[in-house]
């Protein structure tokens, strides 16, 4: 849940009914433009399956609240590693329900054009009417486009917002900060025995 | 224990810890965690 969408609709003290549904135009209005200013997805078009509510009978003049649950835009998030399957990760995507507006965050061991080309074959697997789009940018990631923008473009096409997170260049430093421990000392090298110390710290009690 | 000691303590090695001589740098603040240099015989 990445934020909450308030509503505010009048009631009338004196004549209280029940309100049934929201306008559309309204509604979008008012939750994405109003009291969500700077909360809106900058790639969000308009969800287009709003939700028809009903409101319980009510006195209350002034404002209503309403929490509209089922239409609040959300995070996904996926993990690549070096043993990921499109396919798996495309399950993961669908059972999520994926909608536009939401925000989809990749965790991923690789670097950033490498889960691109993951995180397309993911798209495609979720949407196979997409199959020339994402040749298209298969093209892009091999010619000179730079990253964010080809993210930028996968997530207009989509209406989600895209944030890549690539953890590659920290393993790298891991994997190299291991390489050069171990080389520090050799294959067979014991454990350093207390007996082997030299002049001991006359004040350290052992325990 | 301070910066300047000799300590032993176990160190990642090949998918296991062992023992090794340490020198402590610096005892970093918050945590009280240290910075170490490890010591080692191989000459590089």
């Amino acid at each position: 849940m990445r934020s909450f969408c308030f509503l505010f609709l009048s009631g009338q003290a004196s004549q209280p009914k029940p309100l049934c549904g929201v306008n559309p135009p309204n509604f979008h209005d008012n939750l994405f433009n109003s009291y969500m200013p700077g909360q809106t997805n900058k790639y969000f078009g308009q969800r287009p399956d709003y939700k028809k509510m009903r409101l319980p009978d009510t006195g209350i003049s002034g404002k209503v609240l309403v929490i509209l649950e089922n239409s609040l835009m959300k995070n996904i998030t996926l993990h690549i590693d070096y043993e990921t399957k499109p396919e798996k990760l495309a399950g993961s995507l669908k059972s999520q329900k994926p909608d536009r507006g939401d925000k989809l965050i990749v965790n991923s061991v690789l670097n950033e054009e490498l889960t691109l080309i993951i995180l397309l074959s993911i798209l495609y697997f979720w949407n196979e009417g997409k199959m020339q789009y994402a040749n298209e940018v298969l093209k892009d990631i091999f010619s000179t486009k730079g990253n964010k923008e080809i993210q930028d473009e996968i997530a207009k096409e989509y209406g989600i917002e895209i944030e890549i997170k690539s953890s590659a260049e920290k393993n790298e430093w891991l994997r190299f900060s291991r390489e050069k421990l171990a080389g520090a000392y050799g294959d067979r090298e014991p454990d350093y025995d207390m007996n082997m110390v030299k002049e001991p710290n006359p004040d350290y009690k052992q325990k | 224990m301070k910066a300047g000691d000799i300590v032993l303590t176990k160190i990642p090695q090949d998918n296991q810890q062992k023992i090794r001589p340490v020198l402590i740098l610096k005892v970093l603040p918050k945590y009280n965690d240290y910075l170490v240099c490890a010591v080692s015989s191989q000459l590089h």
